[in-house]
């Protein structure tokens, strides 16, 4: 068995810093665009949002 | 003023740094925080004594009287209540923030005798004492000084105008050869893009 | 045990990092089963010569249903991103970043989101290779400044303007996404607690326009702080560029009718249509957690029709003014008239002794050093964005995957990037 969690050897060391990097075009072309599997309508519907209303003139306590 | 002195501006940006970089180490206790809290209204940094209030412990606030008097001085700055600051300026602090608050309740009586002279043409000598938390005779006194007219009849005074744009500008100057200098620079970067 | 700890330090050592990494995958089976056996090893290793396996071993630990006491693993965390050498985390990036995720979900389950803010922030910058470069990380440390409400810390990174991405797994993209996404999302929201709305337009620009094909809930929340913050900016919603996705108009704009209803009231300048809108949606911005920023747009018309007065008027007496903006005496008058004198908003005096407001033209001559440095200042920036701009153009001509995309479309490799904007008369 092999936990999930430890990296395989080429995860582990890519071969140079460079490997890790995509410029920002690049980025918006391919594998960053917000694309959802057919089944799904909406992304993210997850996402951390709970941190009340901070901008609030009137709150002062 | 000794205590003006020693805490100049350098040394007051330091002290907050510490501070800081204390309450995120877990460090910070209510001493730190009260001052803390006073040198944001210090540097009129606003948004950031009103958060740092927000995540000061609540048990830490509680126990300390002199943290939530700081910030009724903070809440009245944040409410723009030129007139009610002094009120809340007025308290015995300890020795710990007393310097700080001294250095503020000048700041802003400096602040807002400027905002009189830019704002007003003509000011209720009531309302200007207001604004400068005096008494009507020494708010009366320093408009003398800065050769404000005053018209016992209807209690108004004039303020006196200063050229705000000249003041400013003396403490930045470019020497001439660096501005060529600073020329050379745009146009050998325009020829760059021309090409 | 002790065999093995010693065998990692001779590895590491010899800098022999292909066995050290098979000397790791092989034992995690027994050696490296459980968290104890894993701080024993930890425990003997020095973070700092012995890096990679310090922090490869605590990745591993992490994944574990049960990892052990938080408070040594936090001890740990710490230790490893403090210690480690830059160029040792460099190559476990994917590593580092598990750790620090792992962190964040903690200290916010916990809640002791101030704990995390140096760690996240010393990793960042061990993560880069330049202050340009956007890492996973880049979120997490925005949500812990978020919820600790300490924003100070945040502003170095934000302040730089991100020009490339530390890809954190090359199996997971969405994740990049996400991680993208919130970051713009969060940095917004900072710069609109510290009320600094130009450069908060920015962030929440950047994650409305980021390519979609579907909807994104972050995207959706960035689009309905944008127009609350473009209201208070520009007293309108400013416009989205051309390239905006198809999506954020077909369906983020029906979702934020709200906000769309509540600008089109502004737009009329009439205080008690901007109420009633108000009224109408309390509970939809409520939920939002938008009633805030929707107050501070209440309050904001007042100033923009003052603001629009001083374009008609030369003078004015305060109870007309009072009459023309909708407030309630010459008091208010008054005090609104001298708190945008203070912010900068207007020129303009109050005589009190008539009860008038006499407006001016802003008294900048712009002929003094300070404007010439200021004007050196934004030369210089638009000169160094000029470089990065070039740069960026050369290295994307090079892309493989661009000339394989331009010579499918065109049939033959043609410079379309900044060459045609010239010709194009755009530059």
């Amino acid at each position: 068995m092999k936990p999930t969690g430890v990296p395989v050897q080429d995860e582990m060391f890519p071969e140079g810093v460079d490997a890790g990097l995509m410029d920002m075009d690049e980025a918006c072309s391919s594998n960053m665009m917000v694309e959802l599997a057919a089944s799904e309508r909406a992304v993210h519907g997850d996402f951390f949002n709970a941190f009340g209303d901070l901008f609030d003139d009137d709150d002062l306590s | 003023m000794a205590d003006q002195k020693y805490f100049s501006p350098e040394i007051v940006a330091e002290f907050l740094t510490n501070f800081e970089q204390n309450e995120l180490d877990g460090l910070a206790t209510a001493e730190t925080y009260s001052q803390q809290l006073a040198i944001y209204l210090v540097q009129n940094e606003l948004a950031n004594a009103k958060f740092l209030w927000k995540r000061i412990p609540e048990d830490v606030k509680t126990a300390t009287e002199e943290l939530q008097k700081i910030w009724t001085v903070g809440c009245k700055m944040w409410l723009k209540d030129y007139t009610g600051v002094y009120t809340a300026l007025r308290q015995e602090w300890s020795e710990i923030v007393k310097p700080l608050m001294l250095v503020l309740e000048g700041k802003i009586r400096d602040h807002l005798f400027e905002l009189v002279q830019k704002a007003y043409t003509s000011i209720h000598l009531d309302k200007f004492s207001l604004f400068l938390g005096m008494t009507a005779d020494s708010a009366l006194e320093v408009a003398r000084n800065h050769n404000w007219q005053y018209d016992d009849a209807t209690k108004m005074l004039t303020p006196v105008k200063r050229d705000t744009g000249a003041r400013k500008s003396s403490d930045i100057t470019i020497k001439s050869d660096k501005q060529l200098g600073i020329l050379t620079d745009y146009v050998s970067f325009l020829e760059l893009i021309e090409h | 045990m002790e065999d093995f700890i010693c065998a990692i330090k001779t590895l590491c050592a010899d800098k022999n990092n292909q066995q050290l990494s098979e000397l790791l995958n092989k034992n995690t089976d027994q050696l490296l089963q459980n968290a104890t056996n894993i701080d024993q090893v930890v425990g003997a290793l020095d973070p700092e010569q012995h890096s990679l396996a310090f922090l490869a071993l605590l990745s591993l630990k992490v994944t574990f249903p049960n990892p052990g006491d938080f408070e040594l693993l936090y001890m740990q965390i710490q230790q490893c991103v403090n210690m480690c050498p830059a160029e040792q985390i460099q190559l476990l990036k994917v590593q580092l970043c598990q750790l620090c995720h792992y962190l964040t979900s903690q200290l916010l389950e916990k809640k002791q989101p101030l704990k995390g803010i140096k760690i996240l922030a010393m990793a960042i910058t061990k993560l880069q290779t330049s202050p340009l470069q956007l890492t996973s990380v880049h979120a997490d440390l925005m949500q812990l400044c978020l919820v600790a409400k300490c924003f100070k810390p945040a502003l170095p990174f934000l302040e730089e303007d991100i020009a490339e991405i530390i890809k954190e797994s090359s199996q997971d993209p969405p994740s990049d996404v996400r991680q993208f996404l919130l970051y713009y999302y969060y940095g917004g929201m900072i710069y609109t607690a510290l009320k600094n709305f130009d450069r908060a337009l920015f962030f929440y620009e950047i994650a409305i326009t980021t390519p979609a094909s579907d909807i994104s809930y972050i995207m959706l929340n960035a689009y309905k702080k944008f127009i609350l913050v473009s209201l208070l900016e520009h007293a309108k919603i400013i416009n989205l560029p051309k390239y905006t996705s198809h999506v954020v108009m077909k369906y983020l704009k029906p979702l934020s009718s709200p906000y769309h209803d509540l600008a089109d009231a502004y737009a009329s300048r009439n205080p008690s249509s901007v109420n009633a809108v108000v009224a109408k949606n309390v509970d939809h911005f409520t939920a939002d957690t938008n009633m805030g920023l929707v107050k501070q747009v209440m309050t904001s018309l007042y100033k923009v029709t003052i603001k629009r007065l001083t374009k008609t008027f030369l003078t004015l007496s305060l109870n007309d003014m009072a009459n023309r903006v909708g407030l309630d005496n010459t008091e208010e008058a008054e005090r609104y008239v001298l708190q945008m004198i203070e912010d900068g908003e207007i020129y303009a005096s109050i005589n009190q002794k008539d009860g008038m407001v006499s407006f001016h033209n802003n008294p900048e001559k712009y002929n003094d050093p300070r404007m010439l440095k200021r004007l050196d200042d934004q030369i210089r920036a638009y000169q160094s964005l000029d470089d990065k701009l070039h740069s960026m153009d050369s290295m994307l001509a090079l892309n493989p995957q661009y000339i394989k995309k331009t010579n499918d479309i065109s049939g033959g490799f043609d410079d379309e990037g900044l060459g045609k904007m010239k010709d194009d008369g755009i530059l």
